[in-house]
């Protein structure tokens, strides 16, 4: 486990501390998780159901910058595969997992609950229904060539979280305890109006629950201006705020004493992060355990300071949720699995590990 | 969703060999029997007994012209089932059948009031000439027209008070959530499972078997023949227009946007194996696989039937999916619409939608 | 530099403070006693804003309390809780530096004058040869150490400090305590912290304000509180008040065998709420 970093302490001189907090910059840690995440993007792109070569992979690709051609010789049929197809799913598997780490992140930290994932407080309830009533719809629901399911999607997923954070609210503070509850009837709620839905429409169900489920097989480089609009000013604000999710980790009243404006703070980033996870939700799904596992592993490696723990949960979100997704699409080729099942089948047995070599509570 | 189904063909030659031995039938009734579709005669005497065998026998007669290599013809009546059994126009009641997940099924009397919770037995039923008899269907049960005017029952999620509400003499199931036969039979209603058929290979023949079967249970033996020998000609007509054919186009049959399709081993993907078309979707072990968009693209179908036309997909959307345009079928211009309902729906109306995919594959042949 | 009129403050129907008033100045230490449940510590969270105030008003400085943002609040006042939480996987120095907070800017991250200030309140609170340790493995003493030094760093004119002396022993109290009195005479902070001990507060203090039931029932030079008929009628009991042979400032203990009897004569046990 020494391979993870700065596990080994004897007694630190306070000259020796000082220097690596001033010495613990983030970059190097964040190339190597950039790193990996190119990595996994790469082999993600080498590798699909359609038999390609890695190398004609490669040409396709380098040929999209100016003045390449390297494929031409290559069938249309690959190019439409590397470039339509499976590099715009590489490329969302990665956006959707960084975003959903990122999420989960900074939920635990607002709510200080190791449990919280971004779909605590209604986001996913609220995307499944909104997207489920959609499909069920005996209205068509594509206008003009959009699906309207993300969009319904997103919209139901912020309004479950707005409703949970009114309902939550006791005069001019809202309790994270009470949030969380409200959260909770508020995704129950939810649910269970999707599941009538989607029983008074039997014929839809199976579309429904592989929406829910999640997945990339239908990643298209549009979509990716369905996510980055959120994903992108939400993922600014809460890098901001790494400082300030550390203060908050201490109770509410000593961060409020040292200065932090607890209320304003945690509205922006459940917002913040509300709206990227329900972006996010939209174009792939409810993909469980990216968001709740990635940032403790991250955690569990290099420690709980939030100022490296964000972009660190995303470059390995991002890069986790690539690889799943390959399996995904490879392991029961030429079927698909739900990526979800991917997520938890293989995240799950490596966070025990990192657990089980780490002895001392991280959270 | 779990199908408890049958093997028609095998169950047939099972059947067929059973009738010509009545001994080594009536000692072993369970394994074979209990998986038969049909015509297990176990109640009812001796002499009942040998006339269901006469009609069991007759019901036979076109199956096994088409389906099972009997060296003995199935034409050739036993000296027993003489031909005043064949004669006989009334079904007698009492009558036991053994239906598609093996329960027997005893029915007293000729049912007057049918709740029929499943689409494809509705059909079957109007078809034959025992819609009189029908008082309740399935919301789904929307063909023919006349059928959605009886009363509505929910088929997935059947509510025990609902169905015993509208007072039926026989109950259809096509799936038996938590055991809800047992429930019915114990509340005195008769209950039948007919089973869905989609798994079953021999999608078309087992059809058949349905007809014939809700012939003998309602009395309208010779309607089911007479449609089921209609349904056998059209089929025919169009194996004999392919019968040069070695191999069709390949097809990709989109079941959802989500990209579901039908593999070989489901019922609509036997209708496509008697157009002799290629389905890309084979190689996998599921009967309604999710394709990944680069094996379809890469597999590179020249003929796309849409059966999610009804929910916002069309050729034009097809077209516009990216990466999709240089497939045969979209460069082409063959990606057609089907109505989900006569393709999936083993009733009836599934020789209309071979028709259709069969104009679709081979336009040249069929105008 | 601080100055509280007439402040009442409650929780839903229970009344914590009322019509409460004071003053302190710059270099001055006051101590705020009493009994459990007096008022002490919700005086500190009504200065911080914490909790919002019915009636009367809290300026600093000048300013009235509810014009400050938070930051400039903390600015302002430095908090000593407590009983703080401080997760066990923060290092000390992860925690002192927290107290820079209030001076830094979303964009900012701390930088060489904000370590020096840290590095000057661990060494001031000794605590600077803990800097690297995790908050999991130190003491009780320690940890409340480490929560002064934070205070300290936070470089606030104002320190508010809320049983600052409550987990420590003999040495550390008075090393604390020291330090504060320190901070206040040389280096202009105005102080107020509740303390429990009667004796601990009229040595190091100033002046001294006694709070019970939430109103001010003494205030002035601890020889002044610290009577024994108001110590009497406050704490129920009966309590032996002499001065201290080297400074001359009360030294309060309880007299032992009646104290029983004179709980008896106060009512009940249950006045004492914790």
């Amino acid at each position: 486990m020494r391979l993870f970093g700065s596990a080994a302490r004897v007694e630190p001189s306070p000259e020796a501390a000082f220097a690596a907090l001033l010495g613990r910059a983030l970059w190097p840690r964040l190339a190597v998780g950039l790193g990996a995440l190119l990595g996994a993007a790469m082999l993600a792109a080498a590798i699909g159901p359609a038999d390609i070569p890695a190398d004609a992979t490669a040409r396709i690709i380098l040929s999209r910058l100016p003045g390449v051609s390297l494929a031409d010789s290559l069938p249309q049929s690959w190019r439409d595969i590397v470039w339509e197809v499976r590099l715009p799913r590489v490329v969302m598997a990665g956006l959707v997992g960084a975003t959903l780490a990122l999420s989960g992140a900074t939920y635990q930290a607002v709510f200080r609950n190791p449990l919280a994932d971004p779909y605590l407080i209604g986001v996913a309830a609220g995307a499944g229904l909104g997207a489920t009533a959609v499909i069920v719809s005996p209205l068509d629901y594509t206008v003009g060539g959009v699906s309207l399911v993300p969009l319904a999607a997103f919209g139901g997923a912020l309004t479950a979280v707005a409703l949970a954070y009114a309902l939550a609210r006791v005069g001019r503070t809202v309790p994270t305890v009470t949030l969380i509850l409200a959260g909770v009837a508020i995704s129950s709620i939810a649910t269970s109006a999707m599941s009538f839905l989607m029983i008074n429409n039997s014929q839809r169900v199976h579309t429904t629950l592989t929406w829910i489920l999640g997945g990339f097989n239908l990643s298209e480089w549009g979509k990716l201006w369905w996510v980055l609009p959120y994903v992108l000013p939400a993922a600014f604000i809460i890098l901001l705020y790494g400082r300030i999710l550390n203060v908050l980790q201490l109770d509410e009243e000593q961060a409020q004493q040292l200065g932090v404006n607890v209320e304003r703070v945690k509205l922006l980033l459940l917002g913040a992060a509300s709206l990227a996870a329900a972006a996010a939700v939209s174009v792939s799904g409810i993909i469980g355990f990216v968001g709740l596992i990635v940032p403790h592993a991250v955690r569990l490696i290099w420690g709980p300071d939030y100022r490296q723990l964000l972009p660190m949960s995303m470059v390995l979100g991002g890069a986790f949720l690539i690889l799943a997704d390959l399996l995904a699409r490879t392991v029961n080729s030429p079927s698909e699995i739900p990526v979800g099942i991917i997520t938890a089948f293989c995240g799950a047995p490596f966070f025990l590990y990192l657990l089980r070599m780490r002895q001392r509570a991280v959270f | 969703m779990r199908w408890k189904s049958t093997r028609a063909l095998a169950g047939l030659k099972a059947r067929v060999c059973c009738f010509f031995c009545p001994k080594v039938y009536s000692k072993s009734p369970s394994p074979i029997s209990r998986r038969g579709t049909f015509c297990v005669p176990q109640k009812g005497g001796d002499v009942i007994s040998l006339v269901q065998r006469g009609l069991l026998l007759l019901a036979l007669v076109g199956v096994l012209a088409v389906a099972v290599a009997c060296e003995d013809g199935g034409g050739e009546p036993t000296p027993k089932a003489s031909p005043t059994v064949l004669a006989a126009v009334q079904v007698p009641y009492p009558q036991s059948i053994v239906d598609t997940v093996g329960r027997e099924v005893t029915m007293e009397a000729q049912p007057q009031r049918i709740a029929s919770l499943s689409p494809a037995a509705t059909e079957i039923l109007f078809a034959i000439g025992a819609g009189d008899q029908v008082i309740a269907v399935d919301m789904y049960s929307n063909y023919p027209e006349e059928a959605t005017t009886r009363q509505q029952l929910d088929a997935f999620q059947p509510n025990l008070e609902a169905i015993a509400g509208v007072g039926p003499d026989l109950v259809l199931l096509f799936y038996d959530p938590e055991e809800l036969s047992d429930s019915l039979e114990r509340l005195g209603i008769t209950t039948a499972v007919l089973g869905s058929i989609e798994e079953t290979p021999e999608s078309v023949e087992a059809v058949f078997d349905q007809i014939r079967l809700l012939g003998q249970m309602t009395d309208h033996v010779q309607e089911a023949e007479d449609l089921v020998a209609e349904m056998q000609d059209r089929v025919d007509a169009i194996e004999e227009a392919l019968a040069d054919v070695e191999q069709g186009p390949r097809i990709f049959h989109e079941v959802d946007a989500m990209l579901y399709t039908a593999a070989p081993d489901s019922f609509v993907g036997g209708l496509y194996k008697i157009l002799k078309a290629q389905n890309i979707a084979a190689g996998t072990d599921q009967p309604f696989p999710q394709l990944s968009q680069e094996v379809i693209i890469e597999r590179d179908p020249e003929v796309i039937i849409l059966a999610d036309g009804g929910y916002g997909e069309s050729p034009d959307t097809v077209k516009g999916r990216p990466g999709w345009g240089n497939i045969s079928a979209v460069r082409n211009d063959r990606i057609f619409v089907i109505d989900p309902d006569i393709v999936s729906r083993p009733g009836p109306r599934c020789v209309e939608a071979l028709e259709a995919l069969a104009a679709y594959l081979y336009p040249e042949r069929f105008e | 530099m601080l100055e509280v009129r007439d402040l009442t403050v409650a929780y839903g129907k229970l009344v914590a403070l009322r019509q409460v008033s004071l003053s302190l100045g710059a270099g001055e230490l006051l101590g705020v006693v009493g009994p459990n449940g007096s008022g002490k510590s919700t005086l500190i969270r009504a200065i911080t804003r914490l909790v919002r105030p019915l009636g009367g008003y809290i300026r600093l400085d000048g300013k009235e309390l509810g014009s400050l943002s938070q930051r400039e609040l903390a600015r302002w006042a430095a908090v000593v809780p407590q009983r703080p939480y401080l997760p066990d996987v923060f290092t000390v120095l992860e925690v002192a530096l927290m107290g820079r907070t209030p001076h830094l800017g979303l964009l900012q991250s701390e930088g060489r004058a904000d370590l020096a200030a840290v590095r000057r309140a661990l060494e001031q609170t000794d605590t600077w040869q803990l800097a690297g340790r995790r908050m999991g493995e130190l003491s009780g003493g320690e940890r409340q150490r480490v929560v002064v030094a934070r205070a300290l760093a936070q470089e606030t004119p104002l320190l508010l400090l809320d049983e600052p002396t409550a987990h420590l022993d003999m040495g550390h109290q008075a090393a604390v305590l020291d330090l504060v009195r320190q901070l206040c005479r040389g280096e202009g902070k105005a102080g107020l912290a509740a303390i429990h001990d009667l004796s601990l507060a009229s040595q190091y203090c100033d002046r001294l304000v006694m709070l019970n039931e939430g109103r001010i029932v003494g205030e002035g030079e601890p020889e002044e509180v610290l009577s024994p008929q108001l110590l009497a009628s406050v704490y129920g009991t009966r309590v032996s008040v002499f001065s201290h042979p080297l400074t001359g400032r009360p030294v309060v203990t309880p007299m032992s065998g009646d104290s029983r009897a004179g709980l008896e004569a106060r009512g009940s046990v249950g006045t004492f709420r914790s």
